[in-house]
């Protein structure tokens, strides 16, 4: 599921249909792969509250659902404090690798909605595992680098890689043709050399 | 991609830790000329009026440098400042301008600027001269790769005598001309 198709979404408790609120942002966890552990819910009685990810029941199209509203809480940790502050954010950051190349900005999340787990970092143009995510701050979204500055690192798919990035690899190559070709062609060219 | 840049275009980068959060940017990057190599930057607040400050990032505790960002493992990286103290604030100013010096005594011109190759790690790989008559194009401004160990002091680097064939022009072609040095330095010994 993409988290901008998720943002704004109506809970409703169902036991008895009444609306408890609203989807506002996503509190991740980013310890060697990224997963949204809770919701921060906008609108209810007691204003912005926290909702676990296990105790959302079902995620429809128009609402998602909840089967005990007294799974809504107050922060507990530095994550959801943050989240509720409206830091830590991942869309909307700038995307830099940790050899210091921006990405861009991302613009979406898609994650499991049984785990929580995060799959994808969509970018403007492009998005990348989120396998790759290696911290979230105030001033960038971190993400690791493919390596390949000291050669192409085999077993660091190239399909985990930004179009862009791609290109450069094909730029170290001398890979004929390159700058016409689509991200697929790209990584179909680049997968047999090395 | 190893990509070359002036040391000089790094000032102003923001310097970034892997959890994504950033309060310098650099300012200036620092040469040690006893241990003969660039031992770190001094740093500064963020924005175009951003004020010195304080704490510096030594070469050792970067974990990447890129056309967007230098990146550091932590802020506890800034702590430690032991050994830039005494380094002036003007820090790479200390050999611009001076002279590079081939092993025979030949002169190739004034040092302009340091150039460093981008990654993790990155590395100090060439001097940007105003090229002398020793390399047939007074006065053009012309890259010669550099040995990692490089003698150098406030008024000159000493280079091998092999850096007077393999100036460039152009910076990209900078790596390739090192690597042909590089080789030629190891069929020496």
């Amino acid at each position: 599921m993409r988290w901008n198709s998720l943002r704004g979404t109506t809970v409703v408790d169902s036991n008895d249909a009444t609306s408890l609120g609203s989807v506002s942002v996503p509190v991740m966890s980013v310890d060697g792969s990224a997963t949204i552990e809770a919701l921060i819910i906008e609108g209810t009685d007691d204003g912005p509250a926290v909702l676990p990810f296990s105790a959302v029941s079902e995620f429809g199209p128009d609402a998602i659902t909840v089967d005990d509203r007294s799974s809504f809480r107050s922060p507990q940790d530095d994550p959801e404090r943050a989240a509720m502050l409206g830091a830590h954010r991942v869309i909307g950051k700038r995307v830099i690798t940790d050899s210091g190349v921006n990405l861009g900005t991302a613009t979406d999340l898609i994650f499991d909605t049984s785990s929580g787990a995060c799959e994808r970092i969509v970018l403007a143009n492009d998005d990348i595992p989120a396998g790759r995510l290696l911290g979230v701050g105030s001033f960038a979204v971190i993400v690791a680098a493919p390596q390949h500055s000291n050669g192409y690192r085999p077993g660091n798919d190239l399909d985990d890689l930004t179009k862009a990035e791609l290109y450069e690899i094909a730029k170290d190559a001398d890979l004929d043709g390159r700058s016409t070709m689509s991200k697929a062609e790209l990584v179909d060219a680049l997968g047999g050399s090395s | 991609m190893t990509r070359l840049v002036r040391a000089s275009s790094i000032t102003g980068t923001p310097v970034v830790t892997l959890g994504g959060e950033s309060d310098y940017e650099i300012k200036d990057v620092v040469l040690d000329r006893d241990r003969q190599r660039l031992i770190g930057f001094t740093l500064r607040e963020p924005g175009f009026f951003g004020q010195p400050v304080k704490p510096t990032l030594p070469w050792d505790a970067v974990h990447g440098i890129g056309p967007d960002a230098v990146i550091v493992k932590t802020d506890e990286v800034f702590a430690d400042s032991a050994g830039l103290d005494t380094v002036p604030a003007d820090g790479s100013g200390d050999v611009l301008e001076g002279r590079a010096l081939t092993d025979s005594g030949i002169d190739l011109g004034k040092i302009l600027e340091v150039i460093i190759s981008l990654g993790t790690p990155p590395k100090m790989v060439g001097l940007e001269v105003e090229a002398s008559e020793a390399l047939h194009a007074d006065g053009a401004h012309l890259f010669i790769p550099v040995p990692e160990a490089l003698p150098i002091s406030n008024d000159q680097a000493l280079l091998p005598d092999s850096v007077k064939d393999h100036a460039t022009n152009d910076l990209a072609e900078l790596n390739a001309a090192r690597g042909t040095f590089d080789n030629e330095t190891k069929g020496d010994n």
